[in-house]
């Protein structure tokens, strides 16, 4: 138990959003910086396009930093992994401030539905500690047994 | 809940021994120094040092019984891990609702442009 090494294990979420564009349209808008700093965020965030430094190939730079409502700065610091306009498109991280969480990829593919529509399918991959998600259900759990003891302290 | 606070939460998970101090007062609730050394190849002393980490991190209280001091899990920084977790979805989520909305204005402004 003294032994500090940590089992990582993959954390994969897949997401899919059609969209009403054209793929070209959709490849331009996630790859040119001055249209990424128009849409990517999160909610509340803005990512200042002085703040982004893409150069699109396979191990080239992307680097972003992100600046929450409170001004605090929460930098990116990337690589593109498959560039492969209009298609496919990966990036990710060598580290991350987390201890625990030891780095993330993320693969965009871009699919065309005709019509001038365009599905996108985002599969990030986070490597994290397998005890994480653990963890976490530990929280749930001790917070459950707060509510037990309270609701049993009003029945008695 | 701030970056700083989750870090520290991190931080203190980042060490199985701590893990498992937590786990083991999730199951036992409250519970002394001398009892949560037994299972570990630690002196009382490791282990008290473990748990100033864990209390600092806020995922601990510590009783003021003088000697005992027994220790209790506090679930609340456990719950912002679970949060930060599921958030990375939702993340997601809303980039693609942004960026649907984008596409939509830029497509209707080269419409009235042309």
């Amino acid at each position: 138990m003294a032994d500090n090494a940590q089992t990582m294990s993959e954390h994969v979420i897949v997401i899919e959003r059609e969209l009403d564009a054209p793929r070209e349209l959709v490849w331009q808008v996630w790859t040119d910086p001055d249209e990424v700093a128009k849409w990517w965020g999160p909610e509340h965030f803005t990512t200042p396009r002085e703040k982004i430094e893409f150069d699109l190939k396979p191990g080239g730079t992307c680097r972003m930093t992100m600046v929450g409502p409170d001004g605090q700065e929460y930098p990116d610091d990337g690589y593109f992994g498959v560039v492969e306009p209009p298609q496919r498109l990966s990036f990710g991280q060598d580290s991350t401030p987390h201890e625990m969480i030891e780095s993330g990829e993320t693969t965009v593919e871009f699919i065309d539905l005709g019509g001038g529509r365009t599905k996108v399918v985002v599969t990030s991959r986070m490597v994290c500690a397998d005890e994480l998600p653990g963890m976490a259900r530990l929280g749930w759990g001790s917070q459950l047994d707060k509510l037990a003891a309270l609701l049993a302290g009003r029945a008695g | 809940m701030a970056t700083d606070q989750l870090s520290l939460t991190f931080s203190a998970l980042a060490d199985p021994t701590r893990r498992a101090i937590l786990a083991r007062l999730a199951e036992d609730g409250e519970v002394t120094v001398n009892e949560l050394a037994k299972p570990f190849p630690l002196s009382v002393q490791a282990v008290s040092k473990h748990l100033k980490v864990l209390e600092r991190a806020g995922l601990i209280t510590r009783g003021r019984t003088a000697q005992l001091r027994p220790s209790r899990l506090e679930g609340a920084p456990l719950l912002a891990v679970a949060e930060w977790l599921e958030q990375y979805r939702g993340l997601w989520e809303g980039r693609l609702d942004r960026l649907a909305t984008h596409l939509r204005d830029i497509q209707r402004k080269a419409e009235d442009d042309g």
